[in-house]
């Protein structure tokens, strides 16, 4: 089990450094929660999209040797980065 | 265990690629799938695997048919024609996520002791499959399906490779394909041939010949 949550962590690494660019911007924007989250659902769905039709789609096998379906990744995307964005726009918004 | 791969039907922009393929491997044996340049044997891999979804397909464990794709069993591993592991991951990292102790890796292969803090990207193309194959073979798993596992591998590691699967094929269901014949039939207790997107399976190496795969 904790192999498994390592391994969500490492992919969810791809994307911390867009996650950290958007919600800068978000906090620029003063968004509310919803928007932000709704944003994040857009981009993880957009994220999916583009892995998925692009060479990309490769880096699924490491993840797939352990059992994880690409749906579950990108789900545990979604909720991580959620949560992390709810506490950025909590500290950062003025 | 036995597993089967029956009634696969693949097109590609209506032009049939496989059909007629029929495949059954089981644990202590190693399975090999030959064939010419194109004509489905990657695709097979991929099909089994759960990678790709062809237009039908059954898949038996132990006469029980299998609905969802293999590799969400969890009892699979798979070596890929391509780099699987991303360049800037760390090995250390790799064989902790896989389970697979690097001092056992390091005793059979001591020129990459000198890795193991190092990412990915710091091996060579050969090197980087040494290290994919063994985390592949060794790793937990009932079944393991390599694509190409003896190419871009210096002559001594293929010899290494090819004692680790014949090791690992006790408890585990081993299929397997490379262009490197000679090494496939050396290490293979079965051998299938597709041909005509259909796999033959070869019961005297001359065969082989027969179906103008080798002159």
């Amino acid at each position: 089990m904790a192999n498994r949550i390592l391994a969500f962590l490492q992919f969810y690494r791809l994307f911390i450094i867009w996650s950290i660019i958007i919600n800068l911007v978000l906090v620029w924007l003063n968004s509310h929660y919803l928007p932000a989250i709704l944003t994040k659902l857009f981009l993880t769905g957009f994220a999916w999209y583009f892995m998925n039709e692009t060479t990309n789609k490769r880096q699924f096998t490491f993840y797939k040797n352990i059992g994880i379906r690409p749906v579950s990744l990108f789900a545990f995307v979604f909720v991580i980065d959620s949560i992390f964005t709810i506490v950025f726009l909590h500290v950062f918004k003025p | 265990m036995i597993f089967e791969l029956d009634n696969v039907e693949l097109y590609y922009k209506n032009k049939r690629i496989l059909g007629g393929i029929y495949l059954k491997a089981e644990t202590g044996k190693v399975t090999s799938i030959l064939g010419r340049n194109g004509c489905g044997k990657s695709s097979l891999m991929n099909i089994a695997f759960g990678n790709l979804k062809p237009k039908y397909k059954m898949i038996r464990i132990d006469s029980k048919a299998l609905m969802k794709p293999l590799y969400t069993t969890g009892i699979v591993k798979y070596l890929p024609q391509y780099n699987f592991i991303s360049s800037n991951t760390k090995i250390s990292f790799v064989f902790k996520l896989y389970n697979v102790n690097w001092r056992d890796f390091t005793k059979s292969f001591e020129s990459f002791s000198k890795y193991e803090t190092s990412k990915f990207g710091a091996l060579s193309g050969g090197e980087r499959r040494v290290v994919e194959t063994y985390i592949i073979l060794k790793s937990k798993s009932k079944i393991v399906l390599l694509d190409e596992p003896f190419s871009h591998i210096a002559p001594l590691f293929i010899e290494r490779i090819r004692a680790l699967i014949s090791e690992e094929k006790k408890d585990k269901i081993i299929i397997l394909s490379d262009h490197m014949y000679e090494h496939v039939t050396q290490c293979s207790d079965t051998i299938y041939l597709i041909k005509n997107g259909a796999t033959k399976k070869i019961n005297k190496l001359s065969e082989l010949e027969d179906y103008n795969y080798i002159n």
